[in-house]
């Protein structure tokens, strides 16, 4: 925490050592975020590329209230939703085909190397609605509170417990039966 | 796939890995932006805290002394620095675990020019939580400082009158800190190296390893401070500091020691004002029953039509008029401030068309033009030659507020606080009345301005309109400018009649049925009232407003545009 704090007032007093050092520390956990809720790599690997850009423009203006963890886990919640929201209007304008709305980035190699066993994971969580999938995902693996949760998402509390509850029973029933099988 | 009742514990520890050289490509293209960003920013000054260290009388060493650390930290994190054998990371996690510093003064050489002697510091306290300053003087007097979410309280004791003075105020300031480091590293935010030379010497204190760190710094204005900080390399806290302040009239040597108790005094009597102390309380936090009333008042002011123009016609007295035009269309706004001090004299009409034709073909004397873009704010004005001048361009935190004029300052001025009462104007015109008070501003014993007391009164019949205000000082001539050095004179009093009276007194409506104000007039008097001693006869001043609102605007092309403004020198 105490680090965390270090990196952000060194990173806002134009240090690029503690950019570097946020980006060492927070990628890869990003990245398995953005890839749990989006289940899809290219599409995680851009929304985590445009965060932590930018997070780097936004030195003077960041103002970092509760932990840098969840704070970079809600700006790629909140570029997850909203490539969700230009992909359906995508699909709704018939622009299927049309590039990524998110990031014209291009690289020429994967970011992310998942596991087969990652790969299952996400399937099952893809196989939740959205609101339940963000509610697991951030809380068991950006370890953000309920409350936090609640906040980024202006819901109530009870609506984010909820959520959890259903979805990780819902999520405990598809896996169970990919084990019978 | 593990089984299903390790769910949680699954998504928990799921890995992932990525490529390598992707990951120095996508760090390539955020430490690009990072610098972009970096090249971007305009000529900011950073903070000023060390400018006002350097100008800070040496009573005021306690609230710098957290900066003077401060700026040792900053200094040995700074990227530019080499850092000294020890971290300063561990310096800062040490102090984290803080709840309190403690720190005592001891002045070995004062020469202050000024009769401020007797109140150098003795000792001060800080705590993280709750946050609270408390600052020992050696003349007895004694203050205490503490914050908390949205409030700050502030005690004063002063020996020679045996009077405790506490105020409570609203503040939009989050004091709430969970440590002694979030603390420091709140005020060293901004502060940079400015060129002061610091050196590590190892050393020996209390029989203990430490670090001498000596930072010796003398800035444009001459004033030359010469610090040397012990800490312990065992507990890497800071123990002892030295402090020499030099400028051409004023100097002092303060021998500081700072320890870390785990306790400390939680009010100021625990600090040694006696209990039998003569208690003055000013309370400035709004009332419950303020906060209820202020609640559609606020909601109101919400409300009003967001696409607007509104033609704000002031007559000043003796030809003197201020013509305003502000669009708005919620987000961004253009505010016009025409001035004539001639016989040009506005039309008298009541058709918002004729009144804005006229004011968009008038020559004024001077015109002034703010813009807000949604993004940056923008000025520009033209003087008496008729040329551009004063052009500047800022990047407000939140919308700014221009110039007083328009709709809202008018109909719906901003109350932050205050207290709801009742008085015979506002039951017998079944109107809600918001008092609010200014505390005098005394300085070094000089009253530099009086208390003033303001009532709002508000109309809910008519969407919450503001529609009088009455303002209560004592002022002097010309137009309240304060000039009271009676000594025995009650800075804190108000007089019972209002210097200055406004309001609403002609009413329009919108298609929708929102009422705004349309006439609005104002009373003033320009000489004060019932000062002891005043044989004057006040004068009254007075002067109207009129406004023109259109709720349907349609905006004239590029009206909002940044480039459509003015350049200096046209």
């Amino acid at each position: 925490m105490i680090e965390d704090k270090l990196l952000i007032w060194r990173f806002k007093c134009g240090s690029s050592v503690a950019l570097c050092r946020i980006y060492e520390k927070y990628k890869d956990n990003l990245l398995r975020l953005a890839s749990a809720l989006l289940n899809d790599r290219t599409a995680a690997e851009d929304v985590v590329h445009d965060c932590f850009v930018s997070f780097a423009q936004s030195a003077e203006k960041l103002k970092v209230s509760g932990n840098l963890k969840g704070y970079l886990a809600t700006c790629v919640a909140n570029r997850v939703r909203n490539w969700n929201r230009a992909r359906q209007r995508q699909e709704t304008a018939g622009l299927n085909e049309a590039e990524s709305a998110v990031s014209n980035s291009k690289r020429p190699e994967q970011w992310i190397i998942g596991s087969e066993e990652l790969k299952r994971l996400n399937d099952a969580l893809s196989r939740l609605p959205f609101e339940q999938r963000e509610v697991i995902v951030l809380h068991l693996q950006a370890g953000m509170k309920f409350k936090a949760i609640a906040e980024s998402q202006d819901v109530s509390i009870n609506t984010v417990q909820s959520r959890y509850r259903y979805g990780l029973g819902k999520l405990r029933s598809i896996l169970a039966k990919e084990a019978k099988l | 796939m593990k089984p299903a009742e390790n769910i949680e514990k699954l998504i928990k520890n799921a890995k992932i890995d990525t490529n390598a050289k992707v990951d120095e490509a996508v760090l390539d293209d955020v430490l690009k932006a990072f610098e972009s960003s970096k090249n971007k920013k305009s000529a900011v000054p950073q903070s000023n805290i060390w400018r006002k260290i350097m100008k800070s009388r040496i009573t005021k060493l306690a609230a710098s002394a957290a900066v003077i650390i401060a700026f040792i930290l900053s200094m040995t994190l700074s990227d530019k620095t080499v850092a000294p054998a020890f971290g300063m990371n561990d310096v800062l996690a040490a102090m984290a675990k803080a709840e309190w510093l403690h720190m005592t003064w001891e002045f070995t050489e004062v020469n202050t020019g000024s009769d401020t002697a007797g109140r150098e510091l003795k000792e001060s306290w800080i705590s993280v939580n709750p946050r609270r300053n408390i600052s020992i003087n050696k003349n007895g007097s004694v203050s205490l400082a503490e914050y908390s979410i949205g409030e700050l309280k502030v005690q004063k004791y002063e020996p020679e009158t045996n009077v405790l003075t506490t105020t409570y105020r609203v503040t939009n300031k989050n004091y709430s800190h969970t440590s002694i480091v979030d603390m420091y590293l709140e005020q060293i935010s901004g502060l940079e190296e400015r060129g002061a030379r610091v050196e590590y010497i190892d050393t020996v204190y209390d029989g203990n390893p430490a670090k001498i760190i000596n930072i010796d710094n003398l800035n444009k204005n001459g004033v030359h401070q010469k610090f040397s900080i012990v800490a312990d390399v065992e507990t890497y806290l800071p123990k002892r500091m030295t402090y020499h302040y030099e400028s051409a009239d004023q100097s002092a040597t303060a021998n500081v020691t700072f320890d870390y108790p785990k306790t400390g005094p939680t009010n100021i009597y625990q600090a040694g004002v006696p209990h039998d102390a003569e208690v003055k309380v000013i309370d400035h936090r709004p009332s419950p029953e303020f906060l209820e009333a202020i609640k559609p008042y606020r909601a109101a002011r919400e409300n009003l039509p967001q696409q607007r123009i509104v033609v704000d016609v002031e007559n000043e007295n003796n030809n003197r008029y201020r013509v305003c035009v502000i669009y708005s269309d919620g987000k961004k706004e253009r505010f016009e401030e025409l001035l004539w001090v001639r016989d040009d004299v506005p039309p008298t009409t009541d058709d918002f068309a004729t009144i804005l034709d006229w004011a968009n073909s008038a020559k004024s004397d001077a015109l002034g033009i703010q813009l807000y873009d949604g993004d940056c704010a923008y000025r520009v004005n033209r003087d008496y030659r008729n040329r551009w001048t004063n052009s500047k361009e800022y990047s407000p935190s939140h919308k700014p507020s221009f110039v007083v004029g328009g709709l809202l300052h008018r109909g719906w001025p901003r109350l932050r606080k205050g207290q709801l009462v009742e008085n015979e104007y506002s039951i017998n015109n079944h109107l809600l009345c918001i008092e609010t008070w200014r505390s005098p501003n005394i300085k070094d014993n000089k009253l530099l301005e009086p208390a003033e007391k303001t009532l709002y009164y508000i109309d809910p019949e008519r969407d919450y309109i503001c529609v009088r205000i009455e303002a209560f000082s004592y002022i002097t001539p010309p137009y309240g400018k304060p000039e009271i050095d009676d000594l025995s004179f009650e800075p804190s009093k108000t007089p019972t009649e209002p210097y200055w009276v406004t309001k609403v007194t002609k009413f329009g409506q919108t298609d929708t049925g929102q009422w705004y104000p349309k006439e609005i007039t104002t009373n003033r008097l320009s000489w004060w009232l019932d000062y002891p001693g005043n044989t004057d006869t006040p004068e009254d001043e007075k002067f109207v407003i009129r406004l023109y609102l259109d709720s349907k605007p349609e905006f004239p092309d590029g009206i909002f545009d940044p480039e459509s403004l003015p350049h200096i020198g046209e």
